[in-house]
């Protein structure tokens, strides 16, 4: 079925990431999940199918796509491994702040790693630092022509296994949330060690780790933008980042979706009619089907503000708030209807009720979405 | 070895029980259960009672909250329960309870064998079992944590401070236990469905003879207030690490010390 | 709570806490992550006689009535849902249709073995691919002689290759559709009856799923349960009696679920306080505390509606319809409070989150209480 709404270029792109997700994601999805683990070797593919760190601009090696194209490409995704397409976007999460931020310098660096086909990681969250990001008791000490960093970061995505990262520390204690600075760290620093893994209910084959920094060293030119602009530019990254996030929601309700709409057809009941053919399952499915659709469009309609430069902050919210609560609710109606088949491993559906639940939470709880929608609304 | 009697307190669960600000006590909440030792020993006249095909049955003086009781303790195993529901109980103490209990067993027979808990969950005076054995002219044995009937006689293992000891008594005697002697069973269903066929008897203060004075507590309660621990709060901020664990080792040793009294 | 439970009603709820905590409680991790069938709890509750709550005296049972039953599903499911649902498809489905249908030489066969937990029962009922007598699968039932053969598949079935005795539902006349389907009670270990495989599952994962084989398996006559075309009705009695339990069992995990957040939300300090003084997650809470009062009301009420002997189809669709909203929403909402940390595996709330949603998935497609409600009340 042909969207209109897209460009030609668009629904390109949009193939060639739905078909790699047939490929290459949905025969694994299981397996990944029940494993915990993901097959790098994606990544050979992903770069061949030029979808690696979409989000680089063409100058420094990637692909360019407008942001509209990207989260098609997100939603494709989704649709295929939520864990994936998190992992994957979490390359474009960590890029974002060479893009609001970054010297030419750090941005060659950077994207340079990504395009050759290294992972990104973004560290942020702390144990005392959750929603309350600016809580941050990670230190970074000016050393001679050094930063130092000391800390710990909790939560933090694909940090495992990424070769380059941006980490959050506080460069000034006393000035709180003002204080705060970010730095690029390569894996290879000295001190730089992965901790204990999370084992996760959903997005399970997500790399989720703690990460300890001990008297980490980087050059002085690590340092992202200014000293103290550090929570300012996490905020505008998470901005960049949500409507992303939302459509690898919108992605896992469509699948879960797909598979109660063919569950509905397939399924005989008693009187060897189909599912479908009652009026509450079939009426449920429209009300699954409006909901992902409703919640697309408004990932869609952000991201165009984003890319013709008008604010976008509250629509970025109201669409990763909506397309997460989506999920969850999709996700739990497709289990409902399929039953005991649902519920059971023989079907994706039970994981995909796991995964949609995280997506509540991460990228900002949709509860702190609530206070940036709120509060521009309040104060405008 | 005929009969068996156990002697259990009706009390209030401290985990209902809220502290207010001022450390003043809410007991609004709060639900009644067995004295937590009582139960054991309820639990160890029980299996004496299987074992051995003799009878048990338990005494309890309360105030009128005892009725509560009844099904509970009579699906723990026992035959048959006396209850004395009074308002004397109120303010009693170890003194007032003694007196009692040895009025009643006075009037309901002889007993071989009378087990207590070593101290009730509220109050934990440890005496009732002492002064109840006084009363009856009979041995007490406290702190014991495993009994066991042969010949007619009782053999009681007691947890002392530093030793253990081991009593043997010919007749009737009155033993305090230990929550080590057993774990109590959980009752099942149908124990708790056949607690309401068995007996109960009230047993009036009334009727049992006691001179007000025996009926007069001789320690009386001048205030119930909770206890709260304090957090210390200290927080150890040095720059390295290492000073902070030297520190907090400092003082703990200091602490330490200070506890000795040193 | 002002609804008066009766002193051996109270004196069950607080054992059988007593005993959740006690046995169930420690296990309950271990059980969700080998999925392993829990013989040694399930030989625990055989003493304090769970296996028998509601059934008669005379065959073993406790005779403690259907509110005493859902009192301690409640309890146990507080600790662990899975072992609720052994019980759970035990009694309200396999042991509640031999006493309510059983001959007297049926109950007479079966009941004390069910009740003093000789054997464990199940519900054969789901077939793979379509509802019950829709699919290629089906089990069909053909008289022969003194005997009916059944050949075919079911699949789903809750503690199979646990249970000692099966209710199959199977299809005795396949002209008459629904109507054609008969109920028969099968021995375990009869001939031809074998587990193709045990099925994985999001949550309950101690309570076993299995796929069953009947290979022209042999069963008396005398073991239909109920008369020839009677398997929908019976099916659909039990599984309302068992609504009512699935009620008890939201009710638990979200309970437990619920005092789990906020002990969280007590501790946890974001913002330099603590998250549960934010009105956004006083909401959550308050939402859900009243949810579960309200279910927990309307399971003691259909409870007393059971045992009493009157009319609960209705009331048990309701608790059906009303569990799935609110434990859905419940749990939804304590992971979002507790947020990374809930999402975890190592934490309980995840357990419960997957728990939760099998404590009232429909059985086939003869699960509508939308269409049984409005039965009722269009009648």
């Amino acid at each position: 079925m042909v969207d209109m709404s897209l460009t030609p270029e668009q629904q390109k792109v949009q193939q060639i990431a739905r078909e790699f997700t047939a490929k290459y994601i949905i025969p694994v999805d299981r397996e990944w999940d029940e494993k915990g683990e993901f097959h790098e070797f994606i990544l050979e593919e992903v770069k061949k199918a030029g979808l690696n760190c979409m989000a680089v601009p063409e100058e420094y090696g990637g692909p360019g796509y407008p942001s509209v194209t990207q989260s098609l490409v997100a939603e494709e995704w989704g649709y295929g491994c939520a864990a994936f397409a998190t992992t994957l976007g979490g390359n474009g999460l960590s890029s974002y702040p060479l893009a609001i931020a970054g010297t030419d310098e750090q941005k060659k660096m950077y994207y340079g790693r990504l395009v050759n086909g290294g992972m990104g990681g973004f560290a942020l969250t702390e144990p005392g630092a959750g929603s309350d990001a600016g809580a941050c008791s990670t230190i970074a000490k000016l050393d001679g022509e050094e930063w130092v960093i000391n800390g710990t970061k909790c939560f933090a995505t694909t940090c495992g296994y990424a070769d380059i990262m941006v980490v959050f520390a506080s460069t000034d204690p006393s000035k709180g949330v003002k204080g705060l600075s970010a730095f690029i760290v390569e894996k290879e620093r000295e001190g730089l060690i992965v901790g204990a893994v999370e084992h996760k209910m959903g997005i399970r084959s997500s790399n989720t780790v703690e990460l300890i920094l001990k008297n980490v060293r980087v050059p002085r030119a690590h340092l992202l933008g200014k000293e103290g602009e550090g929570m300012k530019l996490a905020m505008k990254t998470l901005d960049m980042a949500r409507p992303i996030v939302a459509s690898i929601a919108v992605g896992v309700g469509q699948r879960a979706l797909d598979e109660a709409v063919k569950f509905a057809k397939e399924y005989l009941d008693v009187n060897g009619k189909p599912l479908g053919s009652h009026q509450a399952i079939a009426f449920k499915l429209a009300d699954m089907a409006t909901q992902v659709e409703a919640a697309r469009q408004l990932v869609r309609n952000a991201l165009r503000l984003k890319d013709a430069g008008v604010p976008y902050t509250k629509e970025a919210a109201m669409a990763k708030t909506f397309a997460t609560d989506a999920a969850m609710r999709v996700t739990a109606d497709a289990v409902e209807i399929m039953g005991q088949y649902g519920y059971s491993k023989d079907s994706i559906v039970e994981k995909l009720m796991r995964d949609a639940k995280v997506t509540q939470i991460y990228e900002g709880t949709n509860q702190v979405q609530r206070i940036v929608i709120s509060g521009i609304l309040l104060n405008s | 070895m005929q009969k068996l009697l156990v002697c259990y307190k009706w009390v209030l669960d401290e985990q209902d029980i809220k502290i207010a600000g001022d450390l003043s006590l809410d007991t609004g909440r709060a639900k009644y259960k067995i004295s937590d030792y009582d139960k054991n020993a309820i639990e160890e006249g029980a299996l004496l009672a299987e074992l051995h095909g003799i009878s048990v049955e338990a005494l309890t003086f309360g105030t009128d909250a005892v009725k509560q009781s009844l099904k509970d303790a009579l699906s723990r195993g026992l035959d048959k329960v006396y209850w004395i529901g009074d308002a004397a109980s109120e303010q009693a103490d170890a003194f007032v309870t003694a007196n009692v209990l040895a009025a009643a067993i006075k009037k309901l027979g002889q007993y071989d064998l009378i087990l207590c808990g070593e101290g009730s969950a509220d109050t934990y005076s440890q005496q009732t079992a002492p002064r109840l054995a006084a009363l009856l002219d009979i041995p007490a044995v406290t702190f014991v944590q495993k009994i066991t009937v042969a010949d007619g006689k009782v053999i009681a293992t007691r947890k002392l401070g530093d030793c253990i000891e081991e009593v043997t008594v010919t007749g009737p005697v009155v033993i305090s236990v230990l929550p080590e002697i057993n774990k109590p069973r959980i009752p099942g269903l149908k124990q708790v469905m056949a607690a309401a066929k068995k007996p109960s008897e009230e047993v009036k203060v009334s009727e049992l003879g006691i001179a007000a004075e025996a009926l007069t507590a001789k320690v009386r309660a001048v205030s119930r207030k909770g206890y709260v621990m304090d957090r210390k709060k200290v927080v150890f901020k040095e720059a390295a690490q290492a000073d902070n664990v030297a520190k907090l080792v400092a003082s703990l040793a200091q602490h330490v010390l200070e506890e000795r009294g040193s | 709570m002002s609804y008066a439970l009766t002193e051996e009603q109270q004196l069950i709820q607080q054992n059988a806490r007593e005993f959740a905590t006690e046995y169930v409680e420690p296990a309950a991790a271990e059980i969700d992550h080998t999925a392993a069938h829990p013989a040694d709890i399930v030989k625990k509750m055989i003493e304090q006689d769970f296996l028998g709550i509601f059934l008669p005296g005379e065959f073993g049972g406790a005779e403690a009535g259907y509110l005493s039953y859902t009192l301690i599903i409640e309890e146990l499911s507080r600790a662990s849902g899975a072992v609720a649902a052994v019980l759970l498809n035990h009694a309200s489905l396999a042991a509640y249709s031999i006493n309510r249908w059983g001959s007297a030489e049926q109950k007479q066969a079966y009941l004390p073995s069910l009740c003093q937990g000789e054997k464990l029962g199940a519900f054969a009922l789901n077939e793979p691919g379509a509802a019950l007598g829709a699919g290629e699968h089906r089990v069909t039932a053909v008289k022969d002689g003194d005997s009916y053969v059944l050949s075919g598949r079911k699949c789903y079935v809750a503690n199979g290759g646990a249970a000692g005795l099966y209710i199959v539902f199977a299809q005795t006349d396949p002209e008459a559709g629904a109507k054609g389907i008969s109920a028969f009670l099968v021995d375990a270990k009869t001939d031809g009856l074998s587990v193709a495989r045990l099925i994985d599952k999001m949550g309950l994962r101690g309570c076993q799923s299995a796929e069953l084989v009947f290979d022209q398996v042999k069963v008396p006559a005398a073991n239909l349960l109920g008369a020839e075309g009677a398997g929908l009705a019976i099916a659909a009695e039990a599984l309302a009696a068992a609504s009512i339990a699935e009620g008890a069992m939201v009710v638990g995990i979200a309970q437990a679920a619920m005092e789990d957040a906020v002990k969280y939300g007590k501790q946890r300090i974001q913002f330099r306080r603590p998250i549960a003084t934010f009105p956004a997650i006083q909401s959550m809470l308050a939402e859900m505390a009243a949810n579960i009062h309200m279910l927990r009301l309307a399971v003691y009420d259909a409870a007393s509606l059971l045992e009493n002997g009157q009319a609960f189809v209705a009331e048990a669709a309701m608790i059906k319809l009303f569990a799935a909203r609110i434990g859905q929403s419940a749990l939804i909402d304590v992971i979002q409070i507790e947020g990374g940390y809930g999402y975890s595996q190592e934490m309980v709330a995840s357990r419960l989150y997957r728990d939760v949603k099998g404590a009232v998935i429909k059985n086939s497609s003869l699960d509508f209480p939308e269409k049984i409600i409005a039965g009722n009340l269009l009648a």
